[in-house]
């Protein structure tokens, strides 16, 4: 996509470009560990020394930063590597699920500098936390089911929802999604127990790993109880964080999360903040209603008569939409409203972070309706583009931990940021 | 005007507005920027504060190093940092902050000899100060009795002038 296309593409390689800088700038700094990295880190820590720790969630992302601490080293580059690489891959597979929505190379292009663009998933690639790693095998997931119509594809989705739900347990969210992908598509359907299988596989072969590790048992028994107590321990939690935020705030955003705010002895400040792009933010958002609207508007019979045949071919025309665009627009909006309705009957206090996985799907669908609004109005949409790129500027340095003054960050957020 | 000039046209202005915007940062202190500092004393911190560091910053250097163990050679009094707190609790390392005429008067109208530093009546010298250096830990001392405890993030600064409040 070069030609009369390089002025677009040169504003997204610079925002690529700028995302990437923005996630490996000093991602040693701090040392010590910001925001819930505790949780994770010292685990994995555990883990190393083969002594129980206990795990408020599933065991397998501290499993994978002691894998690189055991390699590496115990260092703050090496905890927060696994977040990076999984912010990277991140990247790659929205690009390819706007790429198989829109059967558009130049939506992909535009779906993955909106990724690298967006403080969301900057922050998360620079800090050892979860939520981007669910977010990467989630995509993984239902690409491979929209995309396959072999027992691979069902296998490799299982394995990924197994993963996903691994990380943190409202990765079921994505077992279900995938279940009832597969189910719904003929030529995937008779595979749906194999994607089941794989998942469970997946997560008790991590909670076995885990306890085998410390030198307990790895039946099936304890990795229930160890499940049940951890199940149980969310159930009684009571605690309201002041950074907690109710699931329908967070398209506005209300409450961003500053994962790191430390003032160094020149006065400056150097925070990391949990905050979407906010232009992507609020636009990502219409792109889903805008989905909505196409799933509604090709009924439901045509809907389902495209859930069942799957992956479809692709178009005979570069940049047409695929056969069965609503159908599988129909599956990344199920993706997208999973964790949030799973947050919706909890009692238990939610943070915008839960809100990640959704915009991740958002994001591919924002993508590919730009890129046809790119084709039908070039110069206002490369505006548009241009002006998130500006957003990303105006933001970096509250996403890549840039010195700032004090007065300069509070110019940047809206009174109940702060 | 063809649509790939005004493309070209849009992404060079995307690109001016970028480098403003990525400069708009504001301003903190920085070595050679000079800095107004409210800190709080009482007289008897002219003899009772004490800093260890290993390191020198040019002529100036703490009196011990950060070991407990006095600095050899010993550094002349006019060099010799000190570690005190500004009011929102900023630690500077400043030397000969005593010799400043408007603390060395207050010093004078109440000399600690002989009295408990905790009748001290407490005072805050407003001075101006250039900015040195900043040193990521070191060990300091408030009162010589005392043992050594770890500090971090602290700028030297030369005083160039201070007026006290009582």
């Amino acid at each position: 996509m070069l030609g009369a296309d390089a002025p677009l593409a040169v504003v997204l390689l610079a925002m690529i470009a700028l995302g990437l800088f923005l996630r490996v700038y000093h991602l040693g700094v701090p040392a010590a560990l910001k925001w819930d990295e505790h949780h994770y880190v010292e685990t994995a820590r555990s883990y190393l020394h083969h002594q129980y720790a206990w795990n408020d969630h599933p065991p397998l992302s501290k499993l994978i930063i002691a894998a690189f601490m055991w390699a590496l080293g115990d260092g703050p580059v090496v905890w927060r590597l696994p977040s990076l690489l999984f912010g990277l891959i991140d990247i790659a597979l929205v690009a390819a699920l706007a790429g198989r929505l829109f059967a558009s190379r130049r939506a992909a292009f535009i779906a993955a500098a909106f990724v690298a663009a967006d403080g969301f998933f900057i922050a998360y690639s620079r800090t050892a936390l979860l939520d981007g790693m669910i977010v990467g095998f989630a995509l993984a997931a239902m690409l491979c089911v929209l995309s396959g119509r072999t027992v691979w594809h069902a296998l490799a989705a299982g394995v990924c929802v197994g993963c996903a739900t691994s990380f943190k347990l409202n990765g079921l969210v994505f077992v279900a999604a995938a279940t009832a992908a597969c189910l719904c598509s003929r030529s995937l359907r008779r595979w749906t127990p194999v994607l089941l299988l794989a998942a469970a596989l997946v997560f008790y072969a991590q909670c076995a790993v885990a306890l085998i590790n410390v030198g307990r048992s790895g039946s099936i028994l304890s990795v229930i109880h160890e499940n049940r107590e951890m199940v149980r321990h969310h159930l009684s939690y009571t605690v309201v964080h002041p950074y907690s935020s109710h699931w329908y705030t967070w398209f506005l955003p209300l409450k961003p999360i500053f994962l790191r705010r430390d003032v160094g002895a020149d006065g400056s400040v150097h925070a990391l903040l949990a905050l979407g792009n906010p232009i992507l933010w609020w636009a990502a958002t219409a792109a889903v209603i805008t989905a909505a609207v196409v799933v509604i508007r090709t009924g439901p019979r045509r809907v389902w008569q495209q859930l069942t045949e799957g992956a479809g071919p692709a178009p005979a025309i570069a940049g047409a939409a695929p056969d069965n665009q609503a159908g599988m627009f129909f599956w990344v909006l199920a993706a997208w409203a999973g964790p949030i309705v799973f947050w919706i009957p909890s009692l238990r206090d939610s943070f915008i972070y839960h809100y990640m996985p959704s915009y991740a799907f958002a994001l591919p669908l924002l993508a590919g309706f730009v890129d046809r609004l790119y084709g039908r109005w070039r110069i206002p949409t490369l505006i548009a583009i241009v002006l998130v790129a500006e957003a990303t500027i105006i933001y970096a340095p509250l996403w890549g931990e840039l010195s700032i003054s004090e007065a300069a960050m509070r110019a940047r957020l809206f009174p109940g940021w702060r | 005007m063809s649509a790939d000039r005004r493309a070209w046209i849009v992404v060079a202005l995307g690109a001016l507005g970028a480098v403003a915007l990525w400069n708009w940062r504001g301003t903190w202190n920085k070595p050679g920027a000079t800095m107004e500092a409210a800190i709080t004393l009482v007289t008897s911190d002219r003899e009772d504060l004490s800093c260890g560091l290993d390191q020198a910053i040019g002529s100036l250097r703490c009196p011990y190093q950060t070991s407990g163990a006095p600095a050899t050679p010993p550094v002349d009094r006019r060099d010799r940092l000190a570690p005190y707190m500004t009011v929102s609790r900023q630690m500077l390392l400043v030397p000969a902050l005593f010799d400043q005429p408007a603390i060395a008067a207050r010093y004078q109208q109440e000399p600690p000899a002989g009295v408990p530093r905790q009748q001290l009546r407490r005072f805050v010298a407003h001075c101006r100060l250039r900015l040195i250096d900043t040193v990521d830990s070191l060990m300091v001392r408030w009162v010589p009795s005392a043992t050594w405890s770890p500090a971090s993030n602290a700028w030297v600064a030369q005083p160039t002038d201070c007026r006290v409040e009582n």
